[in-house]
């Protein structure tokens, strides 16, 4: 149905603005500089609401309004990576919605933490001296803000998840 | 107290100059030209004339140079980083020897290249956003996609996503700033103690925005409905973007500077 269809993309535009916002409330700041934020808990729970489909489109928006308000361009290939297909990728979760929260969260992060570890390689491929581990550097630098924030928002999900999920005309 | 006040959404800076009247499209598509000019050039004198160019371009375009400058402030120590380890780990003529680190001729050139490389691709990839609306750069990218439309691509419906997110990120920064401090307000702590308690003071405040949220979307479908919104096929807009001979110029003089400084390099530098 039409009206379904638009109530479902203003949703996403929403969850979209809610996880911009959220970019900005720093939970933890980390020692080493990085920080825990939330912004990928509204995404993983509209992709849950709406399914894996529309979860992948909020999540590219997502990333594109970064890249347009802002984000960092230093070869087109990483700029795909790292702005709407890191961040669709979390949509992922979507079309798991059927088995137990944390699978679907964790192979959304995962899918994310590996187009950020392939960006970086494509990054440090034109930028790194010839044989560096560019493969290492990109993952142990990524993993180190990835993981915690994934469990931040699997904890919180199992929170927030059952009592939202009734709310407006969701399922 | 405000929780959300450092929040700086976009770059755009306003000014009355011919760069920011440029369509969207046209420099949305000079972008990825002059990334690959930036590529090509490996020559201390084709830097320099990049760095002249991005002087002009700020000049041409209005903005303060500083400001310009200051948009490359997030990959600083990626480029630290970048030519840090080209400085250690390349072979060649030693200069400076400290114990068991060399340092070599080749290693700080190299190390300047790409340092020198990696910040004119960001400051100049940052003139995109410095010199255009993110709502014009939504409206220019639904056009540049519109040829995708007939193979099911959604450009549509993503860039309506944009615009609506865009619209609402204020409403809901108020919003979130609200009930922060109404639970402020009953004895909530958001910035003291383990992380498991600031996580725990987080979810009175979540629960309600996202309830919000959802609310909100109903509502607005609504009303979007009741204005006859049927989607992209045949919508008119109030301010179409237009194609001009001088955005044809622009990305024909971008491109013919990119050739010009490639071709001057291969042919007159050693």
């Amino acid at each position: 149905m039409f009206s379904e269809r638009i109530t479902v993309m203003v949703e996403g535009a929403l969850a979209v603005a809610l996880s911009v916002v959220f970019s900005a409330l720093r939970i933890w700041s980390m020692p080493q500089g990085g920080s825990i934020t939330l912004e990928m808990l509204p995404l993983f729970l509209f992709a849950l609401r709406r399914g894996g489909r529309y979860g992948c489109a909020a999540g590219a928006v997502s990333g594109l309004m970064q890249l347009l308000t802002g984000g960092y361009i230093v070869h087109p290939l990483q700029a795909l990576l790292d702005y709407p297909l890191a961040f669709g990728a979390l949509g992922v979760a979507g079309f798991l919605r059927d088995r137990p929260l944390w699978i679907g969260l964790t192979l959304g992060a995962l899918l994310r933490f590996l187009c950020h570890v392939l960006s970086g390689v494509v990054f440090f491929g034109s930028f790194a001296p010839e044989g560096s581990n560019v493969w290492v550097y990109s993952a142990v630098y990524n993993a180190s803000f990835m993981a915690p924030t994934l469990l931040v928002c699997v904890l919180l999900a199992y929170i927030v998840w059952p009592r939202i999920r009734r709310a407006g005309n969701g399922r | 107290m405000k929780f959300l006040n450092n929040l700086t959404f976009g770059q755009y800076v306003p000014a009355d100059s011919p760069v920011h009247s440029l369509d969207p499209r046209c420099k949305i598509l000079a972008v990825p030209v002059v990334l690959t000019g930036i590529f090509m050039a490996g020559h201390v004198a084709a830097f320099a004339a990049w760095a002249g160019l991005l002087a002009a371009l700020a000049w041409y375009s209005r903005l303060p140079f500083r400001l310009v400058l200051n948009s490359a402030k997030p990959v600083l120590i990626l480029v630290a980083f970048t030519a840090l380890i080209h400085i250690f780990f390349t072979d060649g003529t030693p200069i400076l020897k400290l114990g068991f680190v060399t340092i070599t001729r080749e290693g700080v050139a190299a190390a300047a290249q790409m340092g020198l490389r990696l910040l004119l691709l960001v400051l100049f990839a940052s003139f995109l956003t410095l010199t255009t609306k993110p709502m014009e750069l939504s409206d220019g990218l639904e056009r540049l996609f519109s040829p995708l439309v007939r193979f099911g691509f959604p450009a549509h419906e993503l860039a309506m996503m944009m615009t609506i997110a865009l619209r609402f990120i204020p409403t809901l920064l108020t919003e979130t700033d609200r009930i922060m401090k109404a639970q402020l307000a009953r004895g909530a702590s958001f910035d003291r103690g383990s992380l498991w308690k600031r996580l725990k003071a987080f979810i009175p405040v979540l629960i309600p925005l996202f309830v919000i949220v959802f609310q909100r979307a109903e509502e607005l479908a609504t009303a979007m409905e009741a204005r006859c919104y049927r989607g992209g096929e045949g919508r008119t807009r109030m301010r179409p973007l237009r194609w001009s001979g001088r955005d044809t110029a622009a990305l024909a003089a971008t491109v013919a500077v990119v050739v010009a400084l490639a071709a001057g390099e291969r042919s007159l530098l050693p």
